[in-house]
């Protein structure tokens, strides 16, 4: 190993042993917007050795303020093969992959089985159900992170042990409640800030960092007050098992209400 | 009195990040806020107390903190 990650190896918590793990550790990121975009610099910058990006979106104008490892000169083309890209080029020790197209069902059954890690950094609550249920079935650690306006919600979630996205909100939002950046509008520095947090929470797992218990973290960015609730381990409640997962309408689920 | 923390559109729909209220378990306080604040009933939230998510009607005492956080979905 060169000097490259020397001022992580000389502290005693991470050291040569830390770095290799970074370095072996295969991490899926959903997601290659407002969330991802940070994410992933700063997974890759740190060392995380296999990146796998997916998301469909090509880049909008209206994106570049949030999604800045897209440029004017990329408008158009797909998020996700830029990401890699890029990651590609200015990381060595990084091989990333990606996927122009949606996590759907099996292929994420296929991703997350193949990663030790994942990163919701989505942008609409079925995707993140439902990449919450195949961590509960394939008993896989991800890392959680929502922004609302200037707030940002943020978690490890470890739904083997009981830790689940659907144990804190068991009824989805009616969607009319919950708008999302394009529809509310954000500060760019608040996704960024959030992916960095998800950045920050999936290396402290890779490192094997993680403390006793599960929390769910809040960040308001207006007041920079931080605010963590506990929360107990409770059993699984998604669809039991992988065949009724592939046949659970995600969509359904988050869209079931009566529109006014 | 116990203390109530609103985080994100639940602060905006409340007009307020704290409120005191007197009211003895959790599900008061959510029965008097949505009938206080026009559109809070629509909310879903999880409720903690004192720092720690409850999944069910609690009962409070004096100088207990609810914090009430909805989910966000930006990203």
């Amino acid at each position: 190993m060169d000097s490259y990650f020397q001022r992580q190896t000389q502290l005693p918590e991470i050291g040569t042993k830390g770095q290799q793990r970074l370095l072996d550790a295969k991490v899926l990121v959903v997601g290659a917007g407002g969330l991802g975009c940070p994410a992933l610099i700063q997974l890759a910058a740190c060392g995380v050795g296999h990146l796998s990006v997916v998301d469909f979106d090509v880049v909008e104008l209206n994106n570049l303020h949030r999604q800045w490892l897209f440029s004017r000169a990329d408008l158009g083309n797909n998020k996700a093969e830029i990401a890699a890209n890029l990651l590609n080029s200015q990381f060595t020790h990084v091989a990333a992959k990606h996927y122009n197209c949606e996590l759907n069902s099996n292929l994420a059954i296929k991703l997350i089985g193949d990663a030790d890690l994942v990163l919701d950094c989505t942008d609409n609550l079925s995707a993140r159900y439902l990449i919450d249920d195949v961590c509960a079935l394939l008993d896989k650690p991800w890392v959680h992170a929502s922004v609302s306006k200037f707030n940002v919600q943020y978690a490890l979630f470890l739904p083997g042990q009981g830790f689940s996205y659907r144990n804190m909100f068991p009824v989805p939002p009616n969607p009319l409640t919950v708008l999302g950046c394009n529809r509310e509008g954000v500060l760019g520095v608040v996704p960024g800030l959030a992916g960095t947090l998800q950045a920050n929470l999936a290396l402290q797992h890779l490192l094997g960092f993680d403390g006793k218990g599960f929390k769910v973290h809040h960040l308001n960015t207006l007041s920079n007050e931080g605010y963590s609730i506990g929360v107990a381990p409770k059993p699984y409640s998604g669809p039991a098992d992988i065949s009724q997962f592939l046949t659970y309408d995600y969509s359904a689920f988050c869209n079931n209400f009566e529109k006014p | 009195m116990v203390k109530v923390l609103l985080f994100g559109q639940l602060a905006e729909i409340c007009g307020q990040r704290l409120l005191l209220l007197d009211l003895p378990d959790t599900q008061s306080v959510s029965a008097h806020l949505s009938a206080a604040f026009p559109g809070f009933e629509k909310q879903v939230f999880a409720i903690a107390v004192n720092q720690q998510l409850v999944s069910e009607n609690t009962a409070l005492v004096a100088g207990d903190e609810l914090a009430l956080m909805p989910p966000y979905s930006g990203g």
